[in-house]
């Protein structure tokens, strides 16, 4: 059977489900709340003022006695692994078998899974992004794909001094989040196979806690984290080192994965 | 009844998905306990450097005592924030997933038609309830003892300690903290057992276990989420704990009157017993 088949088949059952409707409603939260913060600052939000919002987690944590936990930024991205983790197992103890054994290649299988993973990040994305857009434009603002200094200092609490440009914003903004969230779930992915899916969803979300506690690229979670950007406050971290951590991250999952389908039994595989 | 309950109640003490959930939480408390150490150690230079230096100063631990760094008023540590990040996890993946185990599986056709399905559904509620409590009471409790080998006991100073008359049983706080601390753990033994009884909301309708354990744990970081949000604007004058995820903190930063965390507790309760039961009685076959 042709590896394109199966992902055609995996985009037809993984992503058109109707929990994906539940992604605008999600990002809408941390959307309002940057609205409030924005119209108390006095100031007028721009699309990616929204997006940088909803992605932009915690400044590095100095003592304990200062470290709150950014709950919005956790909801969108917990979300995302919420949404990415019963399908694949899902697949394995349904139709999957019966696919496998008439292909006769697990390898496609379960490249068809990664790749409906990077594609189920890039509609939460998408999505996360057409909300805020949604938001910036019903609350007066504007489509600019610019940052604005005033809201990032008055009302998100992020002391950007210069704006650093539409492409450099869109790092942040959308690319940084895209690939942290594609490493972590592709993690999930392997790790599902290895452990029971419970355990590595929890796995995951200790990661981007753990994160939270580090100001380090090679924590998964911080590249999410436009409050930790180099590109917004000089001498954080670079987006380079996190770009590749996340790079490392995604084809070690998929070689582990892998390597890991190969070796098990997907017939005896429990529900 | 008293059978089906029994029954009940030893599968839910007995299966693994407990013990693993006790043990993963007792690891977060671990981290706690150890990061603890490091600051009575800190502590304890210090006061020892200043009394060499022959500075004016108490040897009193008021500051670094026990129910001063215990993460139950809220979390202090790098262990306890993850603990208390995802406890309703442990809670319902302690015995949450049986229900929609056992009716995907033809198990409930089987219980039921030999007692009867309200008296199937009551049994199974408690065993739910209780190994949801006791998979986050039993770490919360171990790590308060474990805390006490190290951390040194000291009635904690009136205006110093982060809870105030705002909080649940505030004063039991300053004058009988022990008593507050194992009253704490009972409360978060029913906090446990209501956020694991949440599984009964979704029934049958998710396929798979995960999703099941994990419905308790998205309704409340939404609802965090929601509220943390709602804060900022509609609910600016309000000054009561709204979160069920911090509910399991004593001294959330919000008010948490006796009153206003069991009536919170009662109505997450009535609300997943209210489903369970709607499914089970009116809809036997669904």
């Amino acid at each position: 059977m042709n590896w394109l088949k199966l992902l055609r088949y995996d985009i037809r059952s993984g992503l058109l489900r109707w929990r994906y409707l539940a992604v605008p409603l999600l990002f809408c939260i941390p959307c309002f709340y940057n609205w409030i913060q924005i119209q108390n600052a006095g100031c007028v939000g721009t699309w990616m003022d929204y997006l940088v919002g909803c992605f932009k987690g915690i400044l590095p944590v100095a003592s304990m006695a200062d470290f709150e936990f950014p709950i919005l930024w956790f909801l969108v991205m917990a979300g995302c692994l919420f949404l990415n983790l019963d399908y694949p197992l899902n697949d394995l103890t349904d139709a999957g078998q019966q696919i496998i054994v008439r292909c006769r290649n697990k390898k496609a299988w379960f490249l068809s899974k990664c790749v409906w993973s990077l594609l189920s990040t890039t509609v939460y994305v998408i999505l996360g992004s057409v909300t805020a857009f949604a938001f910036a434009v019903f609350s007066g603002g504007s489509t600019d794909l610019n940052i604005t200094c005033d809201v990032m200092q008055k009302a998100l609490g992020i002391f950007c001094l210069t704006n650093p440009g539409a492409a450099q914003t869109l790092l942040v903004g959308v690319i940084l989040p895209y690939f942290t969230l594609a490493a972590v779930n592709m993690l999930q992915l392997a790790l599902s196979l290895v452990v029971k899916p419970i355990i590595s969803f929890l796995t995951c979300v200790c990661l981007l806690v753990a994160s939270l506690f580090y100001s380090s690229p090679y924590f998964i979670g911080n590249g999410a984290m436009a409050a930790r950007s180099g590109i917004l406050i000089d001498g954080l971290l670079d987006p380079l080192p996190i770009a590749l951590a996340c790079a490392g991250i995604m084809i070690l999952s998929i070689a582990i994965g892998m390597i890991r389908f190969n070796r098990m039994d997907h017939l005896r595989w429990e529900e | 009844m008293k059978s089906t309950l029994r029954s009940e109640l030893y599968k839910a003490l007995t299966n693994k998905m407990l013990y693993i959930a006790i043990a993963i939480g007792l690891a977060f408390w671990a981290m706690d306990v150890m990061e603890n150490q490091e600051k009575i150690k800190f502590f304890d230079e210090t006061l020892q450097w200043a009394v060499n230096s022959g500075l004016p100063i108490g040897t009193g631990h008021e500051g670094y005592s026990l129910f001063f760094l215990w993460s139950g008023l809220a979390p202090q540590t790098k262990g306890a924030n993850l603990f208390y990040t995802v406890w309703p996890v442990f809670a319902a993946m302690a015995y949450g997933w049986s229900y929609s185990d056992e009716r995907r599986s033809g198990v409930y056709n089987q219980i039921a038609a030999r007692t009867s399905a309200m008296r199937y559904y009551i049994s199974k509620y408690i065993a739910v309830f209780v190994s949801g409590g006791l998979a986050v009471a039993v770490p919360v409790l171990l790590g308060l003892l474990a805390n006490a080998m190290f951390v040194p006991y000291a009635q904690v100073v009136q205006g110093l300690g982060a809870v105030t008359n705002i909080n649940f049983l505030s004063e039991l706080y300053y004058t009988a903290p022990w008593a507050y601390g194992l009253i704490w753990c009972g409360v978060t033994f029913l906090c446990g057992g209501t956020a694991a009884c949440l599984c009964f909301v979704v029934g049958t309708s998710l396929r798979y276990s995960v999703m099941v354990i994990l419905t308790p744990y998205a309704m409340f970081v939404a609802i965090d989420a929601l509220t943390n949000s709602l804060r900022a604007s509609i609910l600016k004058n309000v000054r009561l704990i709204l979160s069920p995820l911090r509910l399991v903190w004593s001294s959330p930063g919000w008010a948490n009157p006796e009153w206003w965390v069991f009536l919170m507790l009662a109505l997450l309760t009535i609300f997943s017993f209210g489903i369970g039961y709607w499914q089970v009685v009116k809809h036997e076959l669904a």
